[in-house]
């Protein structure tokens, strides 16, 4: 059963780990087993280790937070469909082979993004999905409830209740601005 | 549309529009797949000119045989 709850701000900076999806495709895919890394870090809180990208790693590697006692999955899909259950499967998976000692829970970036961001108080401790801050000065940051669950909004409208065709389109539209924007740095 | 400043305001815009029910889902699938064709040529644009700049103006990229 997936039995988690982040109680207060002290535990996640001190016992949460994190696997990112692409891990869950590669060990689903049977191409190799998850790349667990161990993030060393300073003086920053260890929740960083989710902006690998900007420390320099292959943010598509799943990043394992030293001296953690739970994981979370960071799964493809979520609310915005596709692959919904499977990923869960793949996470008690790779729990179940490679760290046995973690309790663990499953959550989509958006969830994973409004319960935990919250917690830590810190605008960059977000991690992709639709709830992400985007610099841009077209369309104000989608946001979400702090502890809510799919909850997703863009300019200010809740869009949880659109069609999953409507919501697949506004994603990758959402997700192409932002390559370009990492393309041309605007 | 003359950059991709454009592009992104474009792109954004849309967004909106689908959230509003104001484009349909053909339309809104036809843009996504344009607009993917546009990044992965602006893409390989900024590869041959990364290229370009490592290796010189005289590097000659091949073209690819499909048969092979």
């Amino acid at each position: 059963m997936l039995d988690w709850t982040i109680r207060d701000k002290d535990e996640v900076e001190r016992d949460l780990i994190l696997v990112d999806d692409a891990a869950m495709a590669r060990y689903a895919s049977g191409q190799n087993k998850p790349v667990i890394r161990e993030y060393v870090y300073g003086e920053n809180y260890p929740i960083w280790l989710t902006f690998a990208r900007f420390r320099g790693c292959d943010s598509r590697q799943p990043v394992i937070m030293r001296g953690s006692r739970y994981a979370c999955f960071l799964r493809y899909g979520g609310s915005w469909g596709g692959m919904n259950d499977s990923p869960t499967h793949w996470g008690r998976e790779i729990i179940g082979r490679y760290l046995r000692r973690y309790k663990f829970t499953c959550f989509d970036h958006d969830e994973f993004n409004s319960v935990v961001r919250p917690l830590i108080g810190r605008v960059n401790a977000k991690i992709g999905g639709m709830t992400r801050d985007y610099p841009s000065d077209v369309v104000p940051a989608p946001k979400c409830d702090p502890w809510g669950s799919y909850s997703i909004w863009l300019n200010g409208r809740y869009i949880g209740g659109l069609t999953s065709h409507q919501r697949t389109y506004i994603r990758k539209l959402w997700n192409l601005a932002g390559r370009i924007e990492g393309l041309t740095g605007e | 549309m003359k950059s991709t400043k454009d592009l992104r305001h474009f792109l954004l815009n849309q967004m909106q529009g689908i959230a509003d029910g104001k484009i349909e889902i053909n339309s809104a699938k036809g843009i996504c797949n344009t607009a993917q064709q546009v990044y992965n040529t602006l893409n390989i644009e900024l590869k041959v000119a990364s290229a370009r700049a490592k290796y010189g103006d005289d590097l000659k990229v091949e073209s690819l045989n499909f048969d092979a």
